[in-house]
């Protein structure tokens, strides 16, 4: 996989989560999780390492830009969540992969609602659990649960757009072919 | 040799996995240094967010409670209207200020610092992924600190205070986030009839909090007999706190946008709604405290 092509596709889809706002679903925070369609897009045609490192990064960028509350006033980066949920739902997307017909947008729309999906319940899990002896204030994790659900489904919604035109250039990419599928499409 | 690396592999994912799983869970004196991440990350993401945001501004614009004026003339004259209340405001307060102190002095009180600030524009490069926060471009670098006042531009609607800085970007938590300390905003109605200081002091108050979605509440708002003149839905509220920042006294937290019937018949619930839209505005003025040097300059 081209690493910088990478780089740059992650930069524009970050920059349109955190800039692009008009997206949000009427006054909630429900917005679509574009990094998410280019991780899954990824997961399903590169080799399972690269997919892995993808992973991480994309979710330790989630975990530096959404930061939580503190008891008290001010806001602390917290490592780990988004990441440790993010490298969950690729390791679904790999597991599950050799039987999904990859060439379609289809198979992006349903990997991006799960991994946005995984993502978030591990977020949401940790950060509750490390709230109870820690000063972060994470919030109510039925709200947050429920909010990020709401992304997962628009994040589904948002990758029909989104990942036709990552499909579109998956040369550009230069993705390595992974282990033989068990169906070919 | 391939089981080999794929051994290698597996023990590297593992123990990626295992930091992780510690640094989420460590406590947040352990991991307080992560927070120097976001600068660096938020210097490089900024370029392309503050673009997509002013596009995405255009796109949807904030909801304003001024709406139906289609004249700019009209509005800019709105505008300066509420600039010019606010510094007479100010004003009287100040007035009222110097003659405490100068009271104070004649007994020998020791002289306060006298607190200036410059106005630092800052459009804003996108709304904080946690929600009750938007993004701003200013940082350390023009002076902005923890605490600093952020108003709208081209109104004198209090935005927030910033409550995280980075070398380019700064983070200002929003009036109406429930998370904002201090949480609780003392403010006087009806602002707009205030022509001296006696006025001013004599306006209803209220105490405000945000209900988290988007107004400021006080469910028990005394309300006398003849005070329907001023507590009406429309009327102007000004914060008027001490337990807030000088540079936030007096901007505008909202107009009235409901009354209902409070516990008893003397009280009054108030919902105050921002002029604009503060998790949407275009950007911002950082109210910097002034250095010495730069005031004497």
């Amino acid at each position: 996989m081209n690493w910088l092509i990478f780089a740059i596709v992650c930069w524009v889809m970050f920059a349109f989560e955190w800039g692009f706002d008009a997206l949000r679903l009427g006054e909630t925070d429900i917005a679509p999780m574009l990094p998410i369609v280019l991780l899954v897009v990824v997961a399903l045609r590169a080799p399972t390492r690269h997919a892995m490192v993808a992973a991480a990064v994309i979710g330790l960028l989630y975990d530096i830009m959404m930061q939580v509350n503190i008891a008290g006033g001010g806001e602390a980066v917290v490592l780990g969540p988004h990441a440790l949920g993010c490298m969950l739902g690729v390791y679904a997307v790999l597991l599950s992969r050799s039987l999904m017909y990859r060439r379609g947008v289809l198979a992006i729309v349903v990997t991006a609602i799960l991994v946005a999906m995984l993502m978030n319940v591990v977020a949401t899990v940790l950060l509750a659990v490390r709230s109870t002896y820690d000063v972060i204030e994470p919030g109510r994790a039925v709200v947050q649960l429920g909010r990020g659900l709401g992304s997962a489904l628009y994040t589904g919604a948002a990758a029909i757009v989104v990942g036709s035109v990552l499909l579109a250039l998956r040369r550009v990419f230069q993705f390595s072919e992974p282990a033989r599928s068990g169906y070919r499409g | 040799m391939a089981r080999m690396r794929r051994y290698r592999a597996q023990t590297w994912g593992g123990g990626a996995v295992v930091v992780l799983l510690v640094l989420a869970l460590a406590p947040q004196r352990a991991t307080a240094w992560a927070g120097w991440l976001r600068g660096p990350v938020e210097t490089i993401l900024a370029p392309g967010a503050r673009p997509l945001a002013m596009l995405s501004t255009l796109l949807r614009p904030g909801r304003t409670i001024d709406t139906g004026r289609p004249d700019a003339s009209e509005l800019e004259l709105q505008r300066q209207r509420e600039e010019l209340e606010t510094e007479l405001a100010r004003a009287n307060a100040r007035i009222a200020e110097l003659e405490q102190l100068v009271r104070d002095l004649q007994v020998g009180a020791a002289a306060p610092g006298l607190g200036q600030t410059r106005p630092v524009v800052a459009a804003r490069v996108g709304q904080a992924m946690g929600s009750g926060t938007i993004d701003v471009r200013a940082g350390d670098g023009e002076g902005v600190v923890v605490g600093t006042v952020a108003t709208a531009r081209g109104t004198q609607q209090l935005v927030g205070l910033v409550t995280s800085t980075g070398p380019m970007v700064s983070t200002v938590r929003l009036i109406t986030d429930r998370r904002i300390e201090p949480g609780l905003m003392q403010a006087t109605i009806g602002a707009e009839g205030a022509r001296d200081a006696n006025a001013q002091a004599s306006l209803p108050r209220c105490q405000l909090h945000p209900d988290g979605a988007g107004l400021l509440v006080d469910e028990q708002v005394p309300a006398p007999p003849g005070s329907e003149s001023i507590i009406r839905v429309g009327a102007l509220v000004r914060l008027d706190d001490p337990t807030w920042s000088g540079a936030a006294q007096l901007l505008i937290l909202g107009r009235i946008e409901r009354i209902e019937d409070g516990a008893s018949p003397q009280f009054r619930k108030i919902v105050v709604r921002p002029i604009v839209d503060i998790s949407r505005v275009s950007g911002v003025i950082l109210h910097v405290r002034r250095n010495d040097d730069e005031g004497q300059g």
